[in-house]
């Protein structure tokens, strides 16, 4: 039931950054000194985070950390549905997957076994509809061989007509299986009643119908249009020596040229004059809900009380959807609602699965409770323990270096700013119970519905 | 709360969580005849109830894991209570003397700490994390919880409709209805066979009765390891645990199960049909239990075949021949038994020519082995893979304490012993052994409009 570090990111992005980050900074000011906020030199205090901004515009963020052997090293880029048209999405997610299979002086195989043998990892993806990330994971020994071949992928990437063939197919298979499991159908009808016709919402199949005319050259183009250091940030967590880290990505990646952001393909949310749903209907024993609202986007002032309310409303077993709709009416296992920290048009929602005949009061009992916070000021008792709940689920997210690489990496990447990972906690203090009550009216007014059934439902 | 239908179906994350910490014995001089516990420092005692505390400072962030094992699970359990461990896992939770329905959820939340439980075939644990400065509220209420819970008839009930919820889930989601498939396929006529979840009807059928029951049968000191890991002082921990446990006693004796470990000579092919695009499959190969000297040997059989992009099943029958779009392997061993599995999902129902593909690799390895390069491979994943749990208290206490309750937890010392003694001969002979191309489950999930092959 804890959300977790992956679901925190697996939405966010730059949209908004410069104006974001100034905002935060602002923001930030009230807990750290400025010469931290953003340093081109070594602040060691508060996060005993190291910030560099190359000359050719790469950031890089090094944590020294010399709790264990694990070291992290990723680079993010902003990428994916919000950069892409609807004539070609898919591609920041099909570039990725090409990525790592073949440079000018590896081939796919070389790469995956001199990684493999150290006992390092390379991975690349898709991270939200605003970033995608490569990852280094490794241990002290594979350190130095795993950062060579994980730059020649970054820099040197080939993306032969053979790869990119194979990863066509095997991407256009992944996106048909995307509905196999009902809670996936429910979530992509859902994103697709959101967000309407833009390309943030397109079906899978749609997706999958355009990844199959995505040619080589136009990967080869959108390399060079997202990989530019200007668009990059790279975290390093670990036991590393700073400098030498800073050496070896300066003698590569520094050397690049700067290159420009990528401009996102204007996104806002179609104008909802009444309620949205759509019922679909499938073979299956469950029924599965999803029913959302706009939310604040990242940096939004707003942005930690949402936070705050997912942790009241259904976040834990101890929230309220799990207690008046598991623990007491016994509808469901699974309740619970989620917010994820976006710079793009975001929402709000609450999931759950249960029997066909519980339907009607599954769905009342959620409407319920999202009513009850626009029309009830939160108890000051509920509201300390869900920002207490808040705050200590961040600091156990933050337990692996490939977590605190994450949340250090996305915040910058996304304007935020890295030191947005400490000021976060002292947002979340700050929030009220009117301030509670004022987001949840402001937000919460048509919904969404998206529901998959084994039955017809009527309404 | 969630039934935890086998470690095999995590497929290669679960190999990892359960060969963790070898990094000292990968570092250590060959030949030892036995390593040091990978776990040292750590704490052991027994209480005088009779429950073993252990308790495991790690002091590398302000959080600390507690995780109370109970030997007991699905394979505990007889056809009129099927589901009893798992229902009783959730009931756990539901109320004690002292903490009202919806009160220790609270309470956790109220601190910043999460719970969850996990009922297995062999094994069930409930966990609490939480910031290290609450630890002692941790074991409190999991203490309490265990000693203490009501079994409140209206809360049974309600509870009773959310786990109909959750096999509904189940049956809905095609992984999770593949493994129950190849579990019972594979291990008929043994209890790990059974369903966690039990069934509708035996699910109506228990009571407050029954679970006092079933408790005192099996919530018995002597069956119950508690784990505390993360930043902590052992010594306080150890005389917290004193007091809480102090009245704890058992009343009946656990009774031994026996069953005759089946043998299979044949392949068996079952199939279902879902709404899916795609096919689901698991080939299923029985083999040993836990602490079985072949242990290790299959699990780095499992990681040469399947774990990881450099395997052979990814690189030879999804990159080279592109039969499959997701192919894994692994070794999962459990109490009694343990099963050997290959998981992938296909574009359309190609499972003859992939079976024949599986078939021909199995006989090779059979007939020739497997390289040094693949070995070091695998152990090189397998070291590294510890590192990566070892950032986690949670991770940590999760071991320890499976392995604890499941024998000794010195018995990883040997397992990593055994694992740092592979060759490459020791999997060619594991495979022959375990891996018959004549013998096994194939589980299958396909698109409703194909089943015919």
């Amino acid at each position: 039931m804890k959300s977790s570090m992956n679901k925190l990111f697996s939405k966010s992005g730059p949209r908004y950054g410069i104006l974001v980050g100034l905002v935060c900074l602002g923001l930030l000011a009230n807990f750290y000194q400025p010469v931290a906020a953003d340093s081109t030199s070594t602040p060691q205090t508060p996060s005993a985070v190291i910030k560099k901004i190359f000359p050719n515009g790469l950031t890089l963020l090094i944590k020294p950390n010399p709790a264990n052997e694990v070291v992290v090293v990723n680079a993010f880029a902003r990428m994916g549905a919000l950069y892409e048209t609807k004539e070609n999405r898919g591609i920041s997610k099909l570039m990725q997957r090409v990525l790592l299979k073949g440079t000018t002086t590896r081939n796919a195989q070389d790469i995956v076994y001199q990684t493999e043998s150290v006992g390092a990892s390379i991975d690349s993806g898709i991270d939200s509809f605003s970033s995608g990330s490569v990852s280094l994971k490794t241990t002290l020994n594979g350190l130095d061989t795993g950062l060579k071949v994980y730059l020649d992928v970054l820099l040197h990437p080939t993306f032969s007509a053979k790869e990119v063939a194979k990863e066509k197919e095997q991407m256009v298979q992944q996106l048909l299986a995307a509905k196999d499991q009902p809670t996936g159908a429910a979530f992509q009808n859902f994103l697709g009643l959101f967000y309407g016709d833009q390309q943030l919402g397109m079906p899978s199949e749609a997706i999958a119908k355009n990844v199959a005319t995505i040619t080589r050259e136009d990967i080869m183009t959108w390399y060079h249009h997202i990989y530019t250091p200007a668009n990059m940030v790279i975290s390093v967590v670990g036991k590393v020596d700073p400098q030498q880290i800073e050496t070896a990505l300066q003698q590569s990646l520094g050397k690049r040229s700067q290159g420009e952001k990528p401009l996102p393909v204007t996104s806002s949310l179609p104008s909802r004059g009444s309620d949205r749903q759509l019922i679909t209907t499938r073979d299956s024993q469950a029924i599965f809900l999803i029913l959302g609202y706009p939310a604040p986007q990242s940096g939004d002032p707003d942005y930690p009380a949402m936070g705050v309310i997912n942790y009241i409303l259904g976040s834990d077993m101890g929230s309220r959807l799990f207690v008046e709709l598991r623990d007491k009416k016994g509808l469901a296992y699974n309740v619970s609602t989620g917010y994820d920290i976006a710079n793009y048009p975001s929402y709000f929602y609450a999931f759950m699965a249960t029997a066909p005949a519980n339907y009607p009061a599954a769905k009342d009992g959620i409407l319920k409770e999202f009513a009850r916070l626009t029309t009830e000021p939160v108890p000051e008792k509920e509201l300390e323990v869900a920002k207490t709940a808040l705050k200590g689920s961040y600091l156990m997210e933050h337990e692996t270096n490939s977590a605190q690489g994450r949340f250090l990496g996305s915040y910058e990447l996304m304007g935020l700013g890295y030191l947005y990972d400490e000021a976060y906690p002292h947002l979340i203090e700050k929030v009220t119970a009117q301030d509670i009550q004022r987001v949840a009216a402001k937000y919460f007014g048509h919904y969404s519905l998206s529901v998959v059934s084994p039955v017809e439902i009527k309404e | 709360m969630v039934s935890k239908y086998k470690k095999a179906f995590r497929t290669i994350s679960w190999l990892i969580l359960i060969t963790c910490f070898t990094a000292a014995l990968f570092h250590s001089p060959a030949g030892l005849a036995k390593t040091a516990s990978p776990f040292d420092p750590y704490t052991k005692i027994k209480l005088d109830s009779g429950l073993t505390l252990i308790v495991k400072e790690v002091h590398s962030a302000p959080i600390a894991a507690v995780d109370i094992w109970v030997g007991t699970g699905a394979k505990n359990e007889t056809p009129e209570i099927a589901g009893i461990s798992h229902f009783f896992e959730h009931m756990l939770f539901k109320g004690t003397g002292k903490r009202k329905v919806g009160e220790i959820a609270q309470a956790i939340k109220a601190v910043g700490g999460y719970q969850n439980a996990e009922t297995s075939l062999d094994t069930t644990h409930y966990y609490v994390v939480v910031p290290s400065d609450k630890v002692n509220l941790a074991l409190d209420i999991e203490a309490d919880a265990i000693m203490n819970s009501s079994f409140d008839p209206q809360e049974i009930e309600r509870e009773r409709q959310v786990i109909l919820e959750e096999k509904r889930l189940k049956e809905d989601n095609p992984q999770g209805k593949l493994g129950l498939m190849v579990y019972q396929t594979l291990f008929t006529g043994t209890p790990y066979a059974n369903d966690v979840l039990g069934t509708s009807d035996t699910l109506a059928k228990i009571n407050h009765d029954t679970f006092v029951s079933y408790y005192q049968r099996y919530y018995r000191p002597d069956n119950i390891v508690a784990v505390v890991v993360g930043d902590v002082n052992s010594e306080q921990i150890i005389d917290q645990a004193r007091l809480l446990f102090k009245d704890f006693k058992g009343s009946t004796k656990k009774p031994a199960l026996e069953f005759k470990v089946p043998t299979f000579d044949k392949i068996e092919r079952v199939t279902a049909t879902m709404q899916v695009d795609q096919t689901y499959l698991y080939f299923g190969f029985p083999g040993p239990g836990m602490n079985h000297r072949d242990e290790a040997a299959l699990s780095l059989l499992g990681v040469i075949m399947g774990g990881g992009a450099g395997s052979r099943l990814n690189q030879e029958i999804l990159e080279k021949k592109q039969l499959v779009n997701e192919i894994a392997a692994g070794y999962s061993a459990m109490e009694k038994l343990g099963m050997f599995v290959i998981y992938a999902r296909l574009k359309k129902d190609q499972t003859v020519t992939l079976e024949s593909e599986v078939q021909k690799m199995i006989s090779r390895i059979s007939n020739q082995g497997v390289t040094s390069a693949e070995l070091i491979r695998a152990k090189a994943m397998l070291r590294s893979d510890i590192a990566y749990t070892t950032e986690s208290d949670a991770n940590i206490a999760s071991i320890i304490g499976e392995y604890q309750i499941n024998g000794d937890l010195e018995d990883a010392a040997i397992y990593l012993t055994n694992l740092q003694n592979v060759t490459a001969k020791d999997v060619q002979r594991v495979a022959k052994t375990y891996l018959n191309p004549k013998a096994y489950v194939l589980a299958r999930i396909v698109p409703q409009e194909v089943n015919n092959q």
